[in-house]
């Protein structure tokens, strides 16, 4: 028997129970946590949690990690593809007449395509990604220790985003460096032959996203060693 | 926005699919709380660098994990448990040395003096002597130290420093003076019951 089975019993109160006794919505659980010391513990514990209170010896960690993580940004201002399309359905005649449009336009097109130049027409590629990515990309032997990438001048911070490919997030920070450290605890979660992807946007001094990198994959080949 | 509360920031955060970490509401969600994570993170962890890993490991796994997010409790007292369960598991596997505290606890609660007490009593009269054994024998620090060791399997030097205890020998002060204190109080109760 372990010895949480011999202490805690199932008349304890669950988190939600606790939560209500603090917020007074479950006084009467107050008698179980008179003779459950399993659950005075639990329930000091959750309220030193809620109430976040540092100490005098912690004031100075706690800002330093607070400096460190990220920060709340002000709400960034970006044109979602999806607010192109009208919020409420199209009947179906606009989705048949847009279909025929299509083809029209398609077949003229066709009938006027000439075939390729062979002369460069020196125009300008409009890209919406404007930050170069430096390291790392592609296949790695072991994780990599640190993001880096090209600098832009209106930049007042970075924000590195690596996402599994499905878009889950695995990890984000921010710097006003143009490359960032990786905690050994998100590099062992790099799993060997686990495709990921990250970018880097940057933010000018009100948050505001002015430039952003295209997604770049990499793969660790080998675990990470702490 | 700022009027929000957790729940509806959560709910709103929803209302275009999965959420985004770039969200608006869910910035405002994890604003709100990373103080919480990043303190409880500094207490469970040797430094500030390793707490700071520790709080941004808590924080991407409660974001993987908002979807699952039901409301049976508040958003703060769900992130709790996260925090408290991820703590507790990254300060289990850091203890270098092999892991005996249950055996240690059963040999003073199930067994603490002349064969087990399990012989001998009922599962809820050993419950309640367990409880009341405690509650009534031990200090609010032993308390603490004796729960988070025996039953948080968490290793004395890491209780030490979660709990701030300034004392020379810190934690395992406690843990020998409530050893001594529940081992007075099963004798009394063996002399009691053979009376």
């Amino acid at each position: 028997m372990r010895p949480e089975e011999i202490i805690r019993g199932e008349d304890c109160l669950t988190p939600a129970d606790l939560e209500a006794l603090l917020e007074g919505r479950l006084p009467e659980a107050q008698a179980h946590v008179d003779i459950c010391p399993v659950c005075e513990y639990e329930l000091a514990s959750l309220r030193e949690f809620l109430a976040g209170e540092a100490g005098a010896a912690e004031q100075q960690d706690l800002a330093w990690m607070e400096a460190r993580l990220q920060p709340a940004a002000p709400p960034v201002t970006r044109r979602k593809w999806l607010s192109w399309f009208p919020a409420a359905p199209l009947p179906r005649f606009a989705y048949t007449c847009a279909a025929a449009l299509l083809v029209v336009a398609g077949s003229l097109q066709l009938r006027h395509m000439a075939g390729p130049s062979l002369v460069d027409s020196h125009s300008t590629t409009v890209r919406s990604s404007q930050i170069r990515i430096l390291a790392p990309a592609g296949d790695l032997d072991t994780a990599p220790v640190e993001f880096s990438w090209e600098a832009i001048p209106q930049a007042a911070a970075y924000e590195v985003v690596v996402t599994e490919v499905d878009g889950t997030l695995l990890w984000s920070n921010r710097t006003s460096s143009s490359k960032l450290f990786t905690p050994a605890s998100i590099q062992q979660q790099m799993l060997p032959r686990k495709s990921l992807l990250w970018r880097v946007r940057a933010l000018d001094a009100q948050g505001v996203v002015i430039a952003e990198s295209s997604p770049e994959r990499i793969r660790v080949l080998s675990a990470a060693t702490r | 926005m700022q009027q929000l509360s957790d729940e509806e920031l959560i709910s709103r955060s929803r209302s275009g699919g999965a959420a985004s970490p770039s969200d608006p509401y869910v910035e405002e969600l994890f604003r709100r709380h990373q103080r919480k994570v990043a303190l409880w993170c500094l207490r469970y962890s040797a430094d500030r660098e390793e707490a700071l890993d520790l709080s941004q490991e808590v924080l991407a796994q409660t974001f993987r994990r908002l979807d699952s997010f039901q409301g049976n409790s508040k958003f703060s007292t769900w992130l709790y448990t996260i925090c408290r369960n991820h703590c507790l598991n990254h300060v289990k596997s850091r203890a270098t040395q092999p892991d005996t505290t249950g055996e240690e606890a059963l040999s003073f609660l199930a067994a603490p003096d002349n064969g087990p007490m399990e012989d001998q009593l009922a599962r809820r009269d050993q419950l309640a002597l367990a409880r009341s054994w405690i509650r009534n024998s031990l200090e609010e620090t032993e308390r603490r130290v004796f729960l988070m060791h025996f039953m948080d399997e968490m290793p004395l030097d890491a209780i030490t420093r979660a709990l701030g205890l300034s004392n020379a020998s810190g934690a395992k002060a406690f843990i020998v003076s409530a050893r001594r204190k529940l081992g007075e109080a099963a004798r009394r109760w063996r002399l009691q019951s053979e009376a």
